[in-house]
Order: C-alpha cells, then structure tokens, then sequence
C-alpha cells in the first residue's frame, strides 16, 4: 500500500537538503577559508599591554626612595564592553566612577584606539574578592597585576623627586607615537618627569589566550610578544640621612625651605620644601576633602618652593651690592658713611635699622646687618651698577638644575622700575629698598644658593645638579653621569669676593656676632642672617650656613616663614643641621 | 540463527562506523579540555551498543504490543516531572533528561501503531485530527522544556509519517498549513497570502469544499491562537533557551563554531590539531557543536564522510523497506532513519548558524548519554525489522 516513489521523492528531498548544505559549508571551508583561519587566528589571542615598572629611584647611600611594587588593576575591555546602560552602569558602580566619565573614558578610548581602559589603581581586597566571585558577569572587566610606583617615604621626596600620575589627554596627544598607553602613569612633576625618558621602561606587548566569555585564560608566547622592559635605575646626590633628619627638624613649620649643596660642585644633598604632600594619591585616589585641603593651602604644597618660589632676597642682594661697590671702586674695604642712629631720612623717607650701630666700615655692616650703611652705599652704587653685577652673577636667570619648571626669581631692569613708578617719579628711597633686598625683585632659595656658592668657591658659577646616575635596569651598564658644571664668573675683583667671604665667616664665628646661636664651637664656618618684618608677630628668615671655610663642601640656605623669634629658631634649627652634617662626616664627636 | 545473523551488514556497520568517528570526534575535545568527558562517552558507547544488541532479541509484536502503553507512561512522567520540577524537587534532573530523549521514540511508535491500524482509513478526519492533537501535545511539552529542535523533530515525524502512509496531499498540505499559520500569523502581510494560496493549492488538487472550508477555518484558528501561545512563554524560553550559559551567549559559540568550521579548510588541520578546541573556545563542543570539531579537524572531507554514512542509513532502509512485510515495521524504520538524517541536517545547520536549535544533537557522534541511547534504541530498531523483513506477525 506504501508507495515507493514516495520513499525516493523523500530520499532525493534529504539529499537536496544536504547537498545545499554542503554548499553553503564548501563556501565556509574552501573559498573563504583564509578569512575564518585569520580569525581564527585573531581570535584565540588577545594582545595586551603590560605596564614597565618604572625605574627605581636611590638616594645617595643607597635607600630605595621610589620603588616599584605590584597591585592589582582593573580595566575595561573596550572592544568587548556592551553599551547598554545597565552594563554600563554596573561597571560604574564597580570601579567607583559615574555613568557619563565612564561612557567619556570610552570614547577617548576608541578616538585613540585604544583596547582598555583603567579604571582602578590597586583594587583593595573586597573589590577584587566581588570581581573574582562574579567573573563570569563582566567578562569586560579584566584585573591585571599591575606595577606601581610607590613612594615608601610619602611626603619627605615628593619635591626632589616629584610623583607621576595618569596620562592626560594633553600629555597622551603628544606622546603616543612615543609608545604611551592611554593608562600608563608618567611623571609629572620633579625627577620623575626630568628624567621620565629614562625612568619609564617599554611596555611589553603580552598574547593571551582567551575562553569563550572573552577573559584571559594564561599568556602564550608569539613571535612578536615582547616583555616589559623595567625603567633604568636612578641614583640620586641626595642624603637620604640628612634629609630625613632636617624634614623631622622643618615638619612643625608652616612653611618651610631647605637646600644643601655642595658649593664646589653642586651636588644638591638636601632639598625639602614644606608643606608637602603625599605623592601616593596621585596613583591610588585621594579623598575629596584631602584634596580640597591641599588646594586650598596657601602655602601651595604642590610647588617646590626651593626651585619655583620667589622671595625676597634681602642679605643676598645687600652681598651683591657690596660685591659691585667694590668691584666698581664706589667703595673700598674701609669706606664709612653717615653713623647708624636706628634711622636715616633719605629723600623725606625715613629708613630704619633694627638696631643702633654707630659708626661702621663695610665688614661691621655685614656682622650687623646694618640697613642704614646699605642704604648709602646703594645711593652710592646706583642701579646700573648693581643691575649690571647682579645679571653677571646669574641672578634672574635660572641656575640650571635637573628638575622641571625652575623660576627664574625677578630681576627688574629700569623700564620696571619706570612703568611701576612712573617715569621720573622714582629716586634714591626706591633704589635703596631694591638694592638693600627688600622691595621689587624675588630670588629663588636654590639661586642664593648657587651665588652663595660662586662667592665661596673663588668665584665659579656652577650648576647645581640632583641625579648622580642613571644604570640600566638590566645590563648594569651606566647611562648618564651627573657631573659638575661651573664657569668663571670672570673680570670680577678676587679680593672683594675673598673680603665678602670673610666677612660672612666674621658674621658667625665673631666675639660680638649677632647671632651668636648659630656658630658651633672649633668649627670652621660662616654664613648669614637675614630676616624680614622681624619685630612683626610672623617674621621670614633667611639663613646661610657654609662649612668648612677654606674649600667650602657643605652649602645650607634655609628659608623659614611666619615664624615667632626668628633670631633663635632659624639659628638653632640651622645649627643642628650643620651639626648633624658633622657628625655623618665624623668632624666632630 | 546464529548471532551474527542477527545484524544486517552494512546497517551494522555503518552504525560502528559512526560511533567510531563520534569516539575520535570526543577525544579530540576531552583531550585538551576533560579527559574524564571522553571516559564517559565510552561508557555511553558501551551501554549502547548493549541495547543494540538486546533489541535483536525483542520481537516487532511486543514493541508493537507496547507501543500505546509506553506512549502513555513516557507522556505521564515527562508531565508528572515537570509539575515536580515547578515545585523545585531536586535530583530529577536525570529522569527528566532521559523522560525527554524517550518521547521522541514512543511518539513514532505510537503514531506509527495508530496509522498502521488496518481499521482507520489513513485520509480520515479521525487519523488528521489525532496526528495534530498528539503533536501538538508532545511537541508543547519539548518546547516548554527548552526542546525546540525536538519539538520540530517531532513535527516533521508526524508530517513524514503521515506522508508515507500515502495520505492524500491536499490533507497533508491541510497539516502542514495549520503549522506555518502558527508560525506566520502576526504578520498579515504573509498571512493573508499564504491562505489565499492554499486555497488555490487545495482547488487544483481538487480537494472538496468540506475540506477547503474547514481548512481556511482551521487556519484561522491556528493563526489567531498563536499569539497568545507564543508571546505568554514560547518565545521567552526559546530566547532563553538560546541564550543560555554565558552572557556572550549563543552568538560567541556561533561566531567560534563559524570560525573553526572555517578555519579547517578542504582537508581539515588534521586528527587532534585543532586550535579552536585547544582553547576551549567553544561551549559545548562535545555535544551540540561536535560538528565545528570535525569541521575544523577533517574539513570538508568529514561532512562528505558524516553525509555518505548516514545517508546510507536511510538508503539502506528505503533500498530493503519494499521487502518489509508488516506495515509498523516499514513506517518505524522509514521514520526513524529519516529522523536520525534530519537531526544531522539539522545539527549541521545550527553549526553554522542555519538554524538555532541547540537541542538536536549529532546521532551516534555527539557526547551525550541519554542521545546516544535514544539514537542507538532507533538503529537497534532499524536493524531488527531490516534483518527480518520477511518475517509476518
């Protein structure tokens, strides 16, 4: 009763079916088979950038002063992240950012090619806990061990060294033909950016083979995987000793400046500038009210005052003075003016000493001080003279130094002086108040350095300098080698600098010194006071510490500000730098 | 007659034969993934071709004889566990499994006994409407169960069997109308012309006005119901269904499963060599898409070999069914090879994104129990009535 061409018109209907099948299979297979083989190929693998871990930063004797430790991150899989809005709202509540930076974070991504995007520095225990439970929820999500820069020592280096943090669309534009990824960390600030070139390593490019949900299963190795290369080691000149103690000396202060230098060569020993700030939270996050705090603190503790603060330059400027009167032969070593009565009228303004000191010759006024003797030298000088000098001595230009953003401080020339006061409208008063370091012209604490250094050194000018060394990571080898730089400062009278150097040691180790609480008994030394607004309730000092006399190696310049009893406080604070120097040396038990 | 006898060579071994190239297939995934998938396959292997040879001693009359009665009880269970299941009851999981494999098998039997009964005439409205009502109850209960592919399997048996029972077409075609108005209605764009032309379709195969009348009505019914059957649960669980594992989904697999058949080229990357597997790209490789290991490994040649072996199955049976003396036999054994060459079809399809019923397995080749079994129960089956064709009651 069945029907066999029933059974053969089924029979053919399977075949057909089948043989359209194989077809559309045969067109899988044979003709577009180098496309599926290269996916494929593409597809089993993922390329990933893997961070270098930047090079380590050492003080001089060898302290680990920026390291490298590894944490976990988390990133965002562009390629595979879902745009809908219920996705993209859990992965912002997960990494802790809004929806709109999030969508923001993917589009820069994309414009720039970029495959991932970080989201969190150093995922603590209970993100990453959630995120491994749930892992099969976010396959777009991807926690990477990751090497981080880290400050062991927070506050104490975060000027000499500065502190990096996530590139910024600026830096990313002009960087990334230099091989810079979207989440990579560079310096911004201090050594870190100086040397960043060297400090930064190559990203390494690692192939990793991924499951069917898209997360990386184990890293394969490719013809073209290429491991992160570490950043080259750093070896800094500074003491990691001596900073350590003078940053627990300074820590009360509200501000707070600090070089030593070695006057003969200019290698910085010691650089620290208060307030400071923890450079950690420009890597892990900061809170927003520490933030608030830090920005809104006058005493701006993002800038290294040492090289970007101008102050006034008080004693430093009344040295020059003396210097250019006596290289100019306005004034000899002996020349006396008008006895100091605690005030002199110049040109119907009166101009106050701090003290009554008689009858003086240019030595005495350096021990004291004394305003009224400077007043009628800088009449004597004039301001071309002393412009002419102070330019020659490198003040108002920067000194040179490793680190990034030196101020040049601010030396007016006449127009200034013209456009500020008008054009004949200013005289001798405005002379005296610019020459005697009081008015219209700023210094940075690491310029008086360096002039201070020229005046102790037989007259060099040098360049002061913060990185020893830099030794490649991997072969030992040495890349770069600090050295020191110094030039002549030329047609300058030696015998005004050597009676301006003994006078500054006359200044501390004299009978009659007015700051008797700065000079440490049997030690070669000299140096200065300088204080500004001292009978104020908040005054500024200025003090200059140089050690030995003869060949002078330890050069202190230590700027305090708003502090009570300034005579004491910055004398026995410098004291006990100095003393402390000492000791490391062994000069004194 | 001697144990041998007892199979019929070139059935026999072309089931060995595909139980070899399933045996390789699995050991090319459980290689670089889970051995221990591989052992159990061979346990599977093993059981089956047990019941294989165990249905040789069983004769056609008792399966026969049983066939309304295993119907019934296979019907009760898969309702009864799925109740239970509602009811969250755990460690039913397996019976469930094994409940749902069967069906397939005690459906055709049924339909068979009920189509083969001498006393029913094979065009009356008796047999038209028992084939829909019993389709539609099984194939329900596999859709809601996340078995769509099996749903259709089940369909397209009825829809074979009733064509090979020498049903006129235009009540064939009356069948098939009812379900593509299910599928189309929604859309009245097609609807509309679908009717009109099976109105014409029914005029030219001189159907009588009772026939085209009740048709265009059962159609209408069939379209209008389908919405609320399909928007309540169906579709959900169909998306579901198609959805399931990870959240990439069925898209990854298929896009993986795309890329390995691909990838393997003419000739394949050669037995164990290839890199999609290797990284467990896919979910699922062992069962659903064993067909993207073969492609991806023996390449074109292997769907040549996968579609020369089974299609000798149902040669074999079409080739000997003339001879079959009892017409239960002829439908079973029609019914299930051509079963046993659409699930193929099928499978390859969904390989390659064809269609999307992740349900329909590879017979004898695919790494899964309770399909093994089934698929081996049919083989056995085809094999006993083939050895003895000649035989009466």
């Amino acid at each position: 009763m069945m029907q066999k061409n029933r059974q053969i018109v089924l029979f053919c209907l399977f075949i057909l079916i089948f043989v359209i099948l194989s077809f559309i299979i045969f067109g899988y297979q044979v003709l577009n088979r180098k496309h599926y083989t290269e996916l494929s190929l593409k597809n089993r693998i993922r390329m990933s950038v893997s961070t270098a871990p930047r090079g380590k930063i050492f003080s001089e004797d060898g302290v680990e002063i920026a390291s490298v430790h590894y944490l976990y991150a988390l990133f965002l899989d562009v390629g595979l992240v879902k745009h809908d809005i219920n996705t993209l709202k859990e992965i912002a509540r997960i990494s802790e950012i809004s929806v709109d930076s999030l969508n923001q974070l993917i589009r820069k991504a994309k414009i720039y090619g970029q495959t991932h995007i970080l989201l969190v520095n150093g995922l603590d225990v209970n993100r990453l806990s959630i995120l491994e439970e749930n892992a099969n929820l976010f396959p777009d999500l991807i926690v990477r061990r990751t090497a981080y820069r880290n400050y062991p020592y927070k506050e104490l280096y975060a000027h000499p060294i500065g502190y990096v943090g996530n590139i910024n669309n600026n830096e990313y534009g002009d960087l990334k033909n230099s091989g810079y990824a979207l989440s990579d960390f560079i310096g911004k600030d201090g050594i870190e950016k100086y040397y960043e070139e060297y400090l930064r390593g190559q990203n390494g490019i690692q192939y990793f083979e991924i499951d069917e949900t898209g997360r990386m299963i184990k890293e394969i190795n490719m013809e073209n995987s290429v491991n992160p290369i570490p950043g080259n080691d750093l070896y800094t000149t500074i003491v990691h000793e001596l900073q350590l103690y003078v940053d627990s000396l300074l820590n009360g202060y509200d501000a707070a400046e600090l070089i030593i230098i070695n006057p003969n060569n200019g290698r910085v020993m010691t650089l620290i500038s208060k307030p400071s700030f923890n450079p950690n939270i420009f890597i892990y996050g900061i809170k927003k009210d520490v933030w608030d705090f830090l920005k809104r603190n006058e005493n701006s503790p993002f800038t290294n005052r040492v090289i970007k603060k101008g102050c006034i330059p008080g004693m430093i400027f009344r040295i020059i003075a003396s210097i250019s009167a006596l290289n100019e032969n306005k004034i000899d070593t002996l020349t006396e003016f008008q006895p100091c009565t605690g005030s002199l009228l110049i040109s119907d303004e009166e101009f106050r000493c701090w003290s009554e000191h008689g009858q003086l010759n240019l030595l005495n006024a350096i021990k004291y001080d004394c305003i009224i003797y400077f007043a009628q030298m800088s009449i004597k000088l004039g301001l071309t003279d002393f412009l002419n000098n102070a330019e020659r001595f490198n003040i108002g230009q920067i000194t040179g130094i490793d680190l990034n953003n030196e101020s040049k401080g601010f030396l007016p020339d006449i127009n200034y002086f013209n456009q500020r006061y008008g054009i004949d409208e200013w005289g001798n008063p405005e002379i005296i108040r610019f020459i005697t370091g009081t008015k219209d012209a700023e210094i940075t604490c690491l310029q008086s350095a360096v002039f201070i250094s020229m005046l102790i050194n037989g007259g060099n000018l040098i360049k002061p300098y913060i990185v020893d060394s830099l030794v490649s990571a991997n072969s030992g080898k040495l890349l770069y080698k600090g050295e020191m730089k110094k030039r002549n400062i030329g047609d300058i009278n030696n015998n005004a600098l050597l009676f301006i150097k003994n006078a500054l040691i006359n200044c501390i180790s004299s009978e009659t010194s007015i700051i008797p609480g700065a000079n440490i008994p049997k030690v070669n030394m000299g140096g200065f006071l300088s204080i500004n607004n001292e009978y104020s309730s908040g005054s500024d000092a200025a003090l200059c510490l140089f050690y030995p006399n003869d060949n002078p190696e330890f050069l202190m310049i230590l700027n305090l500000y708003n502090i009570e009893n300034p005579r004491y406080t910055v004398t026995s604070t410098g004291r006990k730098i100095l003393e402390n120097y000492l000791e490391s040396i062994n000069a004194i038990h | 007659m001697r144990f041998i006898e007892k199979f019929d060579k070139p059935f026999t071994i072309v089931y060995l034969l595909l139980l070899i190239l399933g045996i390789m297939a699995v050991y090319s995934v459980s290689n670089s993934t889970d051995i221990t998938v591989f052992y159990k396959h061979l346990f599977w292997i093993g059981i089956s071709i047990t019941v294989f040879i165990m249905l040789q001693y069983i004769p056609i009359k008792v399966i026969f004889a049983s066939s309304y009665l295993l119907f019934a009880l296979n019907i009760t269970v898969v309702i009864l566990l799925m109740i239970l299941q509602n009811n969250r009851f755990s460690g039913i999981e397996e019976i469930t499994i094994f409940s749902k494999g069967f069906l397939k098998i005690t459906f055709i039997l049924f339909l068979a006994r009920f189509v083969s009964n001498r006393k029913f005439e094979i065009n009356s409205i008796k047999i038209i409407v028992m084939s829909i009502v019993s389709v539609l109850i099984v194939s329900y209960l596999l859709l809601v169960q996340y078995c769509p592919g099996n749903a259709i399997i089940i369909i397209l048996s009825m829809m074979i069997i009733l064509y090979l029972s020498d049903m006129k077409y235009e009540h064939l075609f009356f069948v098939i109308s009812l379900f593509i108005s299910f599928l189309i209605y929604p859309n009245l764009f097609i609807w509309i012309p679908f009717i009109i032309i099976f109105i014409v379709c029914l005029y030219i195969l001189k159907a009588n006005i009772f026939v085209i009348i009740s048709g265009i009505f059962c159609n209408i019914i069939s379209g209008l119901l389908s919405p609320y059957i399909k928007t309540n649960f169906l579709i959900d669980k169909i998306r579901i269904m198609m959805n399931k594992g990870d959240v990439h989904g069925f898209g990854w697999n298929l896009l993986q499963s795309k890329i390995a058949i691909g990838s393997g080229g003419f000739a394949g990357k050669g037995f164990l060599k290839g890199t999609q597997k290797g990284l467990d790209m896919i979910h699922g490789q062992e069962s659903e898409f064993i067909f993207s290991v073969i492609g991806e490994e023996i390449g074109f040649i292997g769907l040549i070999i996968i579609g020369f072996l089974y299609f000798m199955l149902l040669f074999r049976t079409i080739f000997i069914s003339n001879q079959i003396r009892i017409n239960f036999s002829k439908i079973i054994a029609l019914i299930f090879s051509t079963i046993i060459v659409s699930e193929m079809i099928m499978n390859i399809a969904f390989s390659i994104g064809l269609l999307p019923f992740g349900d329909v397995l590879l017979p004898f080749i695919s790494y899964s129990g309770i399909y093994l079994l089934t698929s081996s129960i049919m083989a056995g089956i085809i094999n006993r009535i083939i050895v003895n064709r000649l035989d009466y009651w």
